[in-house]
């Protein structure tokens, strides 16, 4: 203990099935997760809406039927979040709507990225079923804008 | 025509609100969407009550919040989207659809 930032600490994993229904499930593993680590009640607010709004975005392109993974690194003042969904264009979500915006202003720290592993329907690159991860690193006491 | 909103508005509800304020302003209604008892919005939720206004705004019909609750508020601040909505004093005894 002690050091801000400092080696993962635990890891949570949470899989649901990519659909609208079960995101109050995911907003409440946050908050309870956040609450663990002494994050403010704003804060905690903050990351109930940004892994909300990052598994919104990425809901809007999953593969129907599949998994939406949600990877929680618990650290030493902080949390880091990806949340991963198989998509059904294998591109990084656009950054000029409402979603990208809140969530860039909540997160801290925000990036997307599409692995490199090939989907199940074709070679990588070919897009249809390639996973579409977004990362947000938000750390306690660095309050949002 | 009073719309009172109650509960989590998210990716799952946003379809369901965006549909009843289409169908009252279709119905040329003017629509206030009471927000008090909304207890998480996100930006699907937002959509669905800037895609309402500017409906409204196109048939010439008003398009109002009322009681914009804290959880409202956040995600309409960070997308700036707070100044477009006029904002009418709750009526608590009224129950509308």
């Amino acid at each position: 203990m002690g050091q801000q930032n400092g080696a993962p600490q635990d890891f949570v994993e949470v899989r649901i099935p990519a659909e609208g229904a079960y995101l109050s499930v995911l907003r409440t593993a946050t908050a309870g997760l956040a609450a663990r680590l002494d994050f403010t009640l704003d804060e905690i607010e903050d990351l109930r809406i940004a892994v909300d709004e990052a598994c919104a975005i990425l809901l809007t392109k999953a593969v129907p039927g599949s998994g939406l993974t949600c990877r929680f690194e618990l650290r030493d003042g902080a949390l880091a979040v990806d949340v991963s969904v198989p998509t059904l264009d294998g591109k990084t979500p656009a950054r000029d709507t409402f979603a990208w915006t809140v969530l860039a202003a909540l997160a801290g720290q925000v990036d997307a990225y599409v692995s490199e592993a090939a989907g199940p329907d074709g070679p990588a690159g070919a897009g249809i079923g390639q996973t579409v991860t977004i990362s947000m690193l938000k750390q306690r006491g660095v309050g949002a804008p | 025509m009073r719309l009172v909103v109650v509960g989590d508005v998210d990716f799952a509800a946003h379809p369901v609100l965006a549909a009843r304020i289409r169908t009252l302003i279709e119905d040329r209604r003017a629509v206030v969407v009471d927000c008090a008892g909304v207890t998480f919005l996100d930006s699907m939720g937002l959509r669905a009550l800037v895609e309402g206004l500017r409906a409204a705004d196109d048939r010439g019909l008003g398009f109002a919040l009322a009681a914009p609750s804290q959880p409202v508020l956040p995600v309409m601040e960070l997308s700036g989207t707070t100044e477009l909505f006029p904002i009418r004093d709750p009526e608590p005894g009224e129950t509308g659809s």
